[in-house]
Parts: C-alpha cells; sequence; structure tokens
C-alpha cells in the first residue's frame, strides 16, 4: 500500500469514528450549542482561572463554596459539620467540604462547628459568623 | 508557574533514561525499536519517580534526588546513543503523534476536576500530598473520613509534586500528571503504522473506549489504556521485538500495577494468559538480555514499597470478603445483577461483537488465527471474570457498588479484547500486504491452529 494511499485511509476512518461519535452523542455534547458554549464561555473562563491559586472551585455546589469561605475567612483548622450537612445530597456535601477546605480539617472533636442556617445549635455553641444559608459556630 | 508544565517532560524522560542506558550499545533495529524503547524510557520515568517520592518522602527529597538522577541518566543515555542522534525526525507520524499530545494535554487541563473518583480519592490525596510536602504519615492520609487512603499514589503523587513545583494549588495544573501518561499509549499506536488499518482500529480502541476517564482525573481510562499497551509490547517482545520490546512491556506494566488496585487484576489476567499459552507450547517467550532484566523489576519498585509503606502505616483497605462472594455466586439474583450491569452492555458486547466479526472475517479469508491475538482475548476474558468476582466479595450494596463502579471498570477487559482484534487484523494486513515481511507472525499463526 502506497503511503499516500495509507494515510488516506487512516484520515477517512478517524473523519468515519467521529462521525460515529457525532451520531451517536447521547448527551449533545457536539451540538452547535455545546460547541458555542465551549469556545465563548467555557475555554476563556477555564483560561482565566487555570493559573489563579484555587481557581476552578466553582465547580463545587454553592453551600459548600460557603462552608468553605466561612472556614476560611476564619482561619479555622479544625471543624465538624452538623449531621444535617453530613446527610446532605446523600453525603456529596460533606465530601466536597472536607476535599475542598483541606489542609483544613475536618475532625469530629473540632471547635468549629458548620450547619445550616435553619438549624439549631448544639448546646454552648455560639454563632459566629453566616453566610448565605451556611453558618460558622464556636463550640467549647 | 510555567516550570512544572515545561520541566516535568525532560524530568521524567531523565529519569526513565536509566532503560536507555541498559540497551546502550544494540545495533540500530528499526523504527519500532526506537518507540518501544521511547515507550520504555517514559514510563520508566513514571515508575522511579512514584518509588523516589515513596523512598524519600518528602516532595523537595524526591524532586532533588529525581532531578540529579534525570539529570545523570539523561546525559549519560544521551552520550551512550550519540551514534544514533539525528537531526529532529520531522516525519508525518511523529508530527501527528506530537499534535495529538498537544492536544491531548490542552483539552486535560481545560477543565477544573469534577468526577466524583477524581476528585475525592486521586486528586484529593494529590492536595494532601501538596499540602504535607510529603507523602508519609503526616500527609493525613490515615486521617478522619479520608477515602481509600490504601490506594495507589502513582499519579497523586505526581500531580502534588507539579502543584508544589508551580507554588499553589488549583483545580487545573495537577491534571498535567494525567497528560504525562499520554506518550507510552501514543507512542504504542505508532507501532502499528505499517498496518494502518490496525492502527486505525487502535487509535479509535484508544479513544472511545477510556473516553470522559481520560479527561476527567478517574484512573479507569489510562489503566484501560496502559493494560492495551502492556499487551501490544509484550506481544512485540515475544514476535521478536527484542529488549526494547521488553522493558516497554515492563514499564507499562509498572504503570499498570501503580495506577489503581484493579492493575493488579490486569497483571495478574496477563500473567495467567500468558502463562497459559506457554504451558499448552502455543507460545515460547524470547530470553532477555541480562541487562535488561536487571533493570526490568525498578518499574515494580514502586508499586512493592506502596504495599510495604499501607502496612507500616495501618492504612485500612477496602471491605472485600470470599465468604460474601460465595454466597453471592450460589444466588441467581446476585449473580444476574452482577452480569446483567457489568456485562451485558453495550459498552462491551458492541467491542465484543466487532472481535467476534474480525475473527469470522479471519476465518472467511482462510488465514489461522495469530496465538498472540489469543493472549489479550483470554486476558481480557480473566479480567472480565475476575472483576464480576470482585464485584461478589463487596461488603458495600452489591447495586450501588455496580452502578457506580462496573462502567469503569470493566474498560480495561474490553480494551484488551479488541486488542486481540486488532492484532489479527494487523496480520490480515501483513497477509495480504508483503507476506516475506512477517515470517515470525506466520509462524505465531501455525501455533494458534495447533500445527
Amino acid at each position: 500500500m502506497s503511503a499516500r494511499r495509507r494515510i488516506a485511509s487512516i484520515a477517512l476512518a478517524i473523519v468515519a469514528g467521529i462521525g460515529v461519535l457525532l451520531a451517536l452523542d447521547p448527551q449533545g455534547q457536539f451540538s452547535r450549542e455545546a460547541i458555542g458554549d465551549f469556545f465563548f464561555v467555557r475555554l476563556p473562563r477555564n483560561l482565566a482561572e487555570a493559573g489563579t491559586p484555587l481557581g476552578g472551585e466553582r465547580v463545587l455546589p454553592p453551600p459548600v463554596q460557603h462552608m468553605m469561605a466561612l472556614l476560611r475567612a476564619h482561619q479555622v483548622e479544625r471543624y465538624r459539620i452538623s449531621p444535617r450537612i453530613f446527610a446532605s445530597a446523600n453525603g456529596l456535601f460533606q465530601q466536597r467540604v472536607l476535599e475542598g477546605a483541606w489542609p483544613i480539617q475536618l475532625m469530629s472533636e473540632a471547635p468549629w462547628y458548620l450547619a445550616y442556617g435553619d438549624e439549631v445549635l448544639p448546646a454552648q455553641c455560639l454563632l459566629v459568623d453566616r453566610q448565605e444559608d451556611v453558618v460558622l459556630a464556636r463550640c467549647p | 508557574m510555567l516550570a512544572a508544565p515545561s520541566l516535568a517532560w525532560p524530568y521524567i524522560a531523565g529519569l526513565g533514561a536509566v532503560a536507555a542506558l541498559a540497551l546502550c550499545g544494540r545495533p540500530a533495529a528499526g523504527d519500532a525499536f526506537n518507540l518501544r524503547l521511547l515507550a520504555a524510557v517514559w514510563s520508566f520515568g513514571l515508575c522511579l519517580n512514584y518509588a523516589l517520592v515513596l523512598a524519600l518522602g518528602r516532595l523537595d527529597d524526591a524532586l532533588a534526588a529525581g532531578g540529579t538522577l534525570a539529570l545523570c541518566f539523561g546525559l549519560t543515555a544521551l552520550w551512550c546513543w550519540r551514534w544514533r542522534l539525528t537531526r529532529p525526525d520531522r516525519s508525518r507520524p511523529w508530527l501527528i503523534a506530537l499534535a495529538v499530545l498537544v492536544i491531548g494535554t490542552i483539552a486535560i487541563l481545560l477543565d477544573p476536576l469534577q468526577d466524583w473518583d477524581a476528585r475525592s480519592i486521586w486528586f484529593f490525596h494529590a492536595k494532601m500530598i501538596f499540602y504535607g510536602g510529603a507523602l508519609s504519615p503526616a500527609t493525613g492520609l490515615e486521617g478522619y473520613r479520608i477515602p481509600h487512603p490504601d490506594y495507589p499514589e502513582l499519579v497523586s503523587s505526581l500531580a502534588g509534586q507539579i502543584a508544589w513545583v508551580v507554588g499553589f494549588w488549583n483545580e487545573y495544573l495537577p491534571k498535567l500528571s494525567l497528560a504525562l501518561l499520554l506518550p507510552v499509549p501514543i507512542l504504542s499506536v505508532l507501532t502499528l503504522r505499517r498496518t494502518p488499518l490496525s492502527m486505525t482500529l487502535a487509535i479509535l480502541a484508544f479513544t472511545v473506549i477510556p473516553y470522559q476517564f481520560l479527561f476527567n482525573g478517574s484512573m479507569d481510562g489510562f489503566l484501560a489504556l496502559y493494560a492495551a499497551c502492556a499487551a501490544l509490547f509484550l506481544v512485540a517482545w515475544i514476535e521478536g521485538g527484542g529488549d526494547a520490546a521488553f522493558l516497554a512491556a515492563a514499564g507499562a506494566l509498572g504503570v499498570v500495577v501503580s495506577l489503581k488496585v484493579e492493575g493488579q487484576v490486569v497483571f495478574l489476567a496477563l500473567g495467567l494468559a500468558l502463562g497459559l499459552l506457554v504451558a499448552c507450547r502455543k507460545l515460547s517467550l524470547p530470553r532477555p538480555s541480562r541487562r535488561a532484566l536487571a533493570v526490568a523489576a525498578l518499574p515494580f519498585v514502586g508499586y512493592l514499597l506502596w504495599h510495604v509503606l499501607t502496612v507500616r502505616w495501618s492504612l485500612p483497605g477496602e471491605g472485600f470478603t470470599l465468604a460474601r462472594a460465595w454466597l453471592r455466586l450460589g444466588d441467581p439474583l446476585a449473580l444476574w445483577q452482577i452480569v446483567h450491569v457489568a456485562l451485558l452492555h453495550s459498552r462491551l458486547f458492541v467491542p465484543a461483537l466487532i472481535v467476534l466479526a474480525i475473527l469470522g472475517l479471519a476465518r472467511w479469508r482462510g488465514m489461522r488465527l495469530p496465538v498472540v491475538a489469543w493472549f489479550p482475548l483470554i486476558a481480557g476474558l480473566l479480567y472480565l471474570a475476575a472483576s464480576c468476582f470482585i464485584f461478589a466479595m463487596t461488603s458495600a450494596d452489591l447495586m450501588a457498588q455496580l452502578i457506580t463502579a462496573a462502567g469503569r471498570v470493566v474498560r480495561s477487559g474490553t480494551e484488551l479484547l479488541l486488542i486481540g482484534g486488532i492484532l489479527v487484523v494487523r496480520d490480515l494486513e501483513r497477509a495480504s500486504g508483503n507476506p516475506s515481511t512477517n515470517r515470525r507472525a506466520e509462524s505465531n499463526m501455525r501455533g494458534a491452529s495447533g500445527g
């Protein structure tokens, strides 16, 4: 097989493969809207964030971002979370705040306490700060 | 900030140059030799860096030692191979491969980490390693509610090192560790360039099977790719590819076992398949040189060290028990759930049908199936069977485990099955091209039919 024919067959097969991908595109990842969104929204935003410390945290659920903001604002080193946060979204929020806030550590006996704003705080815990629907309390 | 993205490449290549040193003085053996030697260099570099982080603990010590070794190995290898150094190859396949690497790197870095496994396991461990400045008990792996602290840390340690060099953590740049895994699969696909149809199938198999797992930070896509690379390099070694193929296979297997726990299953499946074919006298293994044998163990040092450290640090493992497996395998409902979710899915049976069609085509063309193609096929089937058995062993809820993991885990098995089909297509192409160019492949075809 000549080199030109070989390259042509590879190119044709790759185009066919891409065609199959486009035809079977189940999540609409290759639709016109998705491609426009990629070039005009995602690409510039991601390029701007990729070079900054903690860039990209916007993908975290908003309550988790609020929890992390509270912990960082008060230079917390160790914290615990309310049972309701713990169970929220099938444990997703607990997991996201655990990894997102690191090196601030989640510990069962920590003095700082994160809860939702409408929760009753444990006895002797004092409300310190609030951000949107989340509060930070200090416990003995 | 650009230091990590630019220095990482010569650092890994320099460390891995120890593989090139082992083959120093060998006569020129063509394009495929170069590709496999480069693949060996890269995978050795990845594995040695992992071993250094585990052995030394602190990232600055590991980077200082690694940098010194990379400089020594790299310069010595360049001196040793100076008679092979020519002007950079500007042929089209090399340029296309370079373009694929650049595009792949950009695609990986473009989106922040979102996938559950990526955020909660691999890059969370990387973040802990970065903030701790070390992979040691002080990192916090044994801490409260840390998920899967016993998982292999090859990519996590690399991502932690990248953030360490950059100087800060974010959700993009540590993903460069994934881009550093791309060269070996690209080089292994290039080894098929003389047989364009099989190379095209390999390109599709290497992109469609791992798909989103190439970019989202989960290890399953790269495990599938490295399983396929290891199979391709082992086949090249069996077919007379020499020490370069042997070391490329050793390097790829070193990465396989250090990427993910399932890598051990891939390793065992490949080993069992090879042992089976050798025991049945369908295959014979070439004898590697002493120098190649001496360095072939290096990619596994990190894997062994990590196992020692997990015991020493008392890192808890996952709950899998044999007793549970026997119970589930005797329960028709559980058995059906495993088969239904893990195996009876288009992600597995479509590639399986493609492989069956290729085998049918080979029979129709009167070609005896190459015995080397049976090797990845058997390994793939063994891997899938073992995966089902491991699902049966889980102490977690079976359905939840299957739904969250089966779709990712079976990809390595699917990839191995496809490699079997690709090897048949390769030999069909060779047979229809110039049969005299591959006498070794023909002898393997005879072996497969028992003749």
